[in-house]
C-alpha cells in the first residue's frame, strides 16, 4: 500500500509540477529577497489535495494566509496552482490531485529543504537507500526542485531557490516553524538526511531518550527525528508545523473551519505548545505556539 | 500551421503521449490509501473509515530561545585550541548543545502584504 501510495503521489507531483513548470511562480522571498541560501532549512511546502478550494478556504481562514491562483491552460482545461502567502511572503502551494486519484490519495503536505545542489542531493539520497519520486526540474523564478522518498518511505523535497531562501528570522505566526520525522530507525534516518541535506544530527540534550535527534544546520535547529511506534499500520513521515499565537484557539478555529483535531493541545503547563490537525481534505499539519524571544 | 507541419507534429506528439500513458497505466490506483502516520508518536487510522486513532507518544518541541550560535562558535574555537587528542574526551563528556530555531528579529518588510503579526 505504501508503495502504491508513493507511486500515486509521484504521479500527482509529476503532473502538478509539470503543469507549473511554465507558470509564473513567485520567488520564495517575494518581499525580502535574501540572495542567500541556508542549506538544511525548510523553505517551502506544497499541499497536494483533492479539493484545493476547500483547502484554500481552510488555511486562509486558519492562518490568515493570502491566496493567489496561478492558472495555465492545458489540453484538458485549465490547471491551477495556488500560492499561499503569509504577510505577503509566499510560504506554500496548493495543487489538485487528479480526479481519478481523489478517492485514493488523501491530501498531503510535502516539505522542501534547501540544498546547494539538487542533483548532488538526489545522488546522495539514492546512494543512501532513498528513491527519486520527482526528478530535478528548473521552475521559473523558483529554482530547481525535486522530491524523493527516504529509505523508510517518507517523502521530502529538496530545493535550490533562484532568488535566495527566506531569511533566518524568528518565525512569525503563520510561518513554518518546525518539522518532525517519525521514523522506525531515527538514528539511521538522521544519517540519511545528514548525507542528503548536510544536516548535523544532534542528540536532543533536553531529553534522556537515546532515540530522539535534532537536525541542525547553520547554527540553528531545523527539525527533529523521533521514533515511530511499532504498529503495523504506522508509516514513517514528516509532519510540518506552523506557528500560531494561541494553539488552543487555533485548534478550535480549525474545527470551526471543517478540520479535525488529531492531537489536542494539552492542559499540562509544559505541553501547551503543540497540536496536530487535519484539514477538511485530510491533510495533516502541526500547530506550534512558541514563547516570545527572551522568555524562558 | 500547414498540413504537413501538423502531420509531423502529430507524429512527434504520439510517442510522447504513449510514453506518458504507458508510464501511468501500471500505477492505476484503486481503493484507499493510508494516512501518513502522524500525531503524538502517532498513528492516525485509515482515512476512509473516518476513524482516527491517536496514541500517546512523543513530539519534539522546537528549541526556541536565545541563539546558541555565538556560544557554539566559541565552543568550536575552544575545542580547536586544545590538542587533538583532547578533543574527543571533551565532546564525549559535553554533548553539543541544541541550537535554537532561527530567532533573529525580522526586519521591516520592503513591500506589499499585510502587516506581520
Amino acid at each position: 500500500m505504501a508503495t502504491m501510495t508513493a507511486k500515486a503521489l509521484g504521479l500527482v507531483l509529476f503532473g502538478a509540477v509539470a503543469m507549473a513548470a511554465a507558470a509564473d511562480f513567485p520567488p520564495l522571498s517575494d518581499t525580502t529577497p535574501t540572495g542567500e541560501h541556508f542549506p538544511g532549512k525548510f523553505i517551502w511546502a506544497d499541499l497536494f489535495t483533492a479539493d484545493p478550494a476547500a483547502a484554500q478556504a481552510f488555511y486562509t481562514g486558519l492562518f490568515g494566509w493570502e491566496a493567489t491562483t496561478i492558472e495555465r491552460p492545458t489540453p484538458s482545461g485549465t490547471h491551477s496552482y495556488i500560492v499561499l502567502a503569509n504577510g505577503g511572503e509566499p510560504v506554500a502551494g496548493l495543487a489538485a490531485l487528479p480526479s481519478r486519484m481523489q478517492d485514493a490519495v488523501h491530501g498531503r503536505w510535502v516539505g522542501y529543504v534547501s540544498v546547494p545542489d539538487v542533483a548532488k542531493a538526489l545522488a546522495a539520497a539514492t546512494a543512501a537507500g532513498g528513491r527519486v519520486l520527482f526528478p530535478a526540474r528548473d521552475l521559473p523564478r523558483r529554482g530547481t526542485q525535486a522530491i524523493f522518498v527516504d529509505p523508510e518511505g517518507a517523502e521530502l523535497g529538496v530545493l535550490h531557490s533562484s532568488a535566495g531562501d527566506p531569511g533566518e528570522y524568528a518565525p512569525d505566526t503563520g510561518d513554518w516553524t518546525w518539522a518532525q520525522l517519525f521514523a522506525r530507525d531515527p538514528a539511521a534516518e538522521g544519517r540519511f538526511y545528514a548525507s542528503v541535506a548536510g544536516l548535523d544530527v544532534l542528540p536532543d540534550t533536553r531529553d534522556d531518550r537515546p532515540d530522539v535527534f535534532v537536525l541542525a544546520s547553520g547554527g540553528y535547529s531545523r527539525a527533529s527525528v523521533a521514533p515511530l511506534p511499532p504498529r503495523p499500520k504506522a508509516k514513517p513521515g514528516w509532519l510540518l508545523f506552523v506557528r500560531v499565537a494561541d494553539v488552543k484557539a487555533a485548534a478550535a478555529k480549525a474545527i470551526s473551519l471543517g478540520g479535525r483535531v488529531l492531537v489536542a493541545p494539552s492542559d499540562a503547563p509544559t505541553e501547551y505548545w503543540r497540536a496536530v490537525i487535519a484539514d477538511p481534505t485530510g491533510a495533516v499539519i502541526g500547530l506550534v505556539q512558541l514563547d516570545e524571544p527572551g522568555q524562558p | 500551421m500547414k498540413p504537413a507541419a501538423k502531420r509531423v507534429f502529430t507524429l512527434l506528439a504520439l510517442p510522447a503521449i504513449a510514453f506518458v500513458l504507458g508510464g501511468c497505466l501500471p500505477f492505476v490506483v484503486s481503493g484507499y490509501g493510508e494516512t501518513p502516520v502522524y500525531g503524538e508518536y502517532g498513528y492516525v487510522g485509515p482515512w476512509d473509515s473516518g476513524r482516527v486513532e491517536v496514541e500517546g507518544g512523543y513530539i519534539v518541541a522546537p528549541p526556541y530561545g536565545r541563539s546558541d550560535r555565538g556560544r557554539r562558535d566559541e565552543d568550536t574555537r575552544r575545542r580547536e585550541a586544545v590538542a587533538p587528542e583532547r578533543r574527543a574526551p571533551v565532546q564525549r563528556t559535553a554533548p553539543r548543545p541544541i541550537p535554537s530555531i532561527p530567532n533573529n528579529p525580522r526586519p521591516a518588510r520592503q513591500s506589499g502584504g499585510r502587516p506581520r503579526r
